[in-house]
């Protein structure tokens, strides 16, 4: 483990100057592409992946200590994480021939995925999904609408997850399939979000024709394919937890460094945040060592994650109370605009009052409304 | 004042033990026996757990007749006390006193005290709190003695002897002082707590022997370990209480579907596991803590402190909410939790207090 991180640190101090001297503005869509190919060609983004797909087929501790490096240096998060966390380990592990050799352009950018999965009346409820894909020959025709799909304003493929089946119970009939964003009848929208951005958009398919050889796994199976490669994305909250601890040491460092002290109630805010966040991180800490331990996580990923996202929203709240006047006029924006950010933390990926269902009726069995 | 060298399957088998022992010996009709008889002790269950479990020594060093284990196996020790509500001193005396002893450095102390610590044959306690605006002082008046009050002594009703935390001339000491010692009176307070009675102690001029030297910083070590102590005593009762309220959930029926089939009581339970996890999570690592390291386990101990002491009366609270009406009655015995978790949320400084010194580690207050 040392040697790899030895030899990620390295590469870091060398590629990471470097790209930063090539762009002087990382925000750039084309620079933080240009820092994915750098870190797929290092190896270090696909370091999961089996090495016959490029990758280094390390197992998760070795990811979670790579990312804590990369984090340390403060380098951009890669853009493509779905197409290489989620759609990349579904194509190797379900995928036909073909279809697999979209998993060496995922790393490369040469192409970027996006998964077709909430739609406006499916989002708690995902597997109530209504999109329907019907068999015409050798054809999927698809007609439906995708929304809340992330990065779907840049991708160049979709994992759409259809309706095959409406007869099948609603786990059962659902498809996954490969659908090229350039296709007749798909046409992207962007969402305009609260804090004004549009990481998000909504798809609509007006009958879209996608060869049958598209179909990811087997018919019918699209449930099971995709969620099963969502597991082990699990171990990740573990690592929120320790960098949501990080931020709150930050923040209360920078506070004491202010010139004006801060209300008692304030401090004590800040304490109570801090508490929070020591306690969360011994959690994520225990759980990472049951993982090192060679045990699957069981109801601590849950539980990480629904103190996780209320207690970041809570800190980006008294963030925004610490600016006062500036973070209503705007004269302090990070405040304004991540107090307005920190409103999805308790929505996507599982709202927390979902979690907190399936805390319930999965860990305690308490029965089903 | 070990660290630990037992794995954590060794610590599951010495909880399962455990909870065998409390589960036969002090089940909750047990328990409502000995707070009726008033006598404020389970001799039964004390003297099982220092002749057949040790558990009375295990912070005790082994050449003083103690098991040398830390607190990592103690706090398990004191969860399942607490989890079965026992009517034993564990805290006081075998947790505080033979800490508050160890903690003075003093040899002769160690050889005279910690032997009938270890095997059960006597009962200390710790005088930490002082009565309300009196001080406790100690004079050399040829020989030490004691002057003032210390109020929320623990099972002081049935100790033989008393650790008391006094001021001297030129600080802090720690003083031992037989309990029938003339110009003692320990009078039996109207506890909160049923299961672990407080009593008043006032000190007339009473003869004391001093223990080791100067004693501020090791009063505040014994600090840290009772905040962990009570924080692992929170933990057992919380995770019972949340027991006690899902079972509830699943069985009663109400609007002809189980109580727990609705999201309002759902999601509390579901906080409740949260907040078990969490306790669990903070009280293992304090637990763990290397002691020597005073820095880290002063702020491992108010972390814990302050989590516990804020979420474990909330689970008890919500216990009686999920239960309704027949939460509020004394046959339930859910107020007999309620009241040794408020206890322990007080004892060594409640949630605001921990967080305040937080504040000052943290450079927030001065």
């Amino acid at each position: 483990m040392e040697a790899l991180l030895a030899e990620l640190r390295e590469f870091l101090t060398k590629e990471f100057p470097a790209w930063s001297a090539k762009w002087p503005d990382g925000e750039l869509w084309e620079a933080k592409l240009d820092w994915q190919r750098t870190m797929a060609e290092g190896r270090w983004s696909t370091a999961t992946w089996p090495q016959e797909f490029g990758g280094r087929g390390l197992g998760t501790m070795e990811m979670l200590a790579i990312e804590d490096v990369v984090a340390q240096f403060g380098v951009p998060q890669i853009p493509g994480m779905i197409g290489v966390k989620n759609v990349a380990p579904t194509l190797m592990r379900f995928g036909t021939e073909e279809q697999r050799k979209s998993v060496a352009r995922i790393a490369n950018t040469d192409e970027f995925w996006c998964q077709g999965f909430s739609e406006p009346g499916a989002g708690s409820d995902l597997a109530s999904l209504r999109t329907r894909a019907v068999i015409d020959g050798d054809e999927f025709v698809i007609n439906g609408q995708k929304v809340w799909t992330s990065n779907g304003m840049y991708s160049t493929h979709m994992q759409l997850l259809a309706r095959t089946d409406p007869d099948a119970p609603k786990h059962k009939g659902i498809s996954a399939i490969v659908v090229p964003i350039n296709t007749p009848g798909l046409e992207v929208r962007p969402i305009k979000q609260i804090n004004g951005g549009a990481e998000f958009a909504e798809v609509f398919f007006t009958d879209v024709r996608v060869p049958v050889a598209n179909l990811i796994g087997p018919l019918n199976e699209g449930w099971n394919v995709t969620m099963t490669t969502l597991g082990h994305e699990r171990a990740g909250v573990a690592v929120f937890a320790g960098r949501l601890e990080q931020r709150i040491r930050n923040l209360i460092e920078d506070v004491t460094k202010q010139d004006s002290p801060v209300s008692p109630v304030i401090s004590d805010q800040l304490a109570e945040h801090y508490v929070e966040s020591r306690v969360l991180g011994m959690m994520g800490a225990q759980m990472l060592a049951k993982i090192a331990d060679g045990v699957a996580p069981g109801s601590e990923s849950s539980v990480i994650k629904m103190v996780w996202s209320e207690l970041s929203q809570q800190v980006d709240t008294t963030i925004m109370q610490l600016s006062g006047v500036e973070g209503i006029t705007g004269d302090d924006n990070d405040a304004k605009s991540g107090y307005l950010s920190a409103r999805s933390a308790t929505i996507a990926a599982g709202t927390s009052d979902i979690v907190k269902n399936i805390i319930g009726d999965r860990v305690l069995g308490l029965p089903r409304d | 004042m070990n660290i630990s060298t037992t794995t954590s399957s060794e610590r599951a088998d010495f909880r399962a033990s455990l909870r065998n022992f409390f589960e036969d010996i002090s089940p909750e009709s047990r328990v409502r026996e000995v707070i009726a008889s008033g006598s404020g002790l389970d001799e039964t269950v004390w003297r099982g757990l220092a002749t057949d479990l040790g558990v009375s020594g295990l912070l005790i060093p082994e050449e003083f007749g103690g098991q040398g284990m830390s607190m990592a196996e103690m706090a398990i020790a004191l969860e399942e006390a607490s989890r079965a509500i026992a009517v034993v001193p564990l805290l006081a005396t075998s947790v505080l006193a033979p800490l508050a002893i160890q903690l003075a450095g003093d040899t002769a102390a160690n050889a005279e005290l910690l032997p009938v610590l270890a095997d059960g044959s006597e009962i200390m306690t710790v005088a930490f709190l002082d009565g309300a605006g009196v001080g406790t002082v100690a004079r050399d008046e040829n020989g030490w003695s004691i002057y003032g009050s210390k109020t929320a002594v623990l099972n002081a009703n049935v100790a033989n002897r008393l650790l008391v935390i006094a001021t001297t001339p030129t600080g802090t000491g720690l003083f031992l002082v037989d309990a029938k010692a003339s110009g003692v009176v320990v009078t039996p307070q109207n506890s909160l707590d049923l299961t672990r009675p407080t009593s008043l102690v006032t000190f007339e001029g009473a003869a004391a022997t001093r223990i080791g030297a100067e004693y501020s910083e090791a009063s505040q070590v014994l600090n840290a370990f009772g905040r962990i102590a009570v924080s692992a005593e929170m933990l057992g009762m919380s995770e019972k209480l949340m027991e006690v309220s899902v079972e509830y959930a699943k069985t009663r029926v109400q609007f002809g579907k189980p109580i727990g089939a609705f999201q309002a009581i759902k999601h509390r339970c579901s906080e409740m596991f949260a907040h078990v996890e969490s306790m669990r999570a903070a009280v293992e690592a304090a637990s763990l803590v290397d002691p020597s390291d005073k820095a880290v386990l002063h702020e491992q101990a108010l972390v814990v402190k302050a989590y516990s002491a804020r979420f474990a009366p909330w689970i008890a609270e919500a216990t009686i909410q999920v239960h309704g009406g027949i939460g509020f009655t004394w046959e339930h015995c859910a107020h007999l939790y309620l009241r040794r978790v408020k206890t322990d949320e007080i004892l060594f400084g409640d949630a605001l207090a921990c967080r305040f010194q937080l504040q000052q580690l943290l450079g927030l207050s001065a």
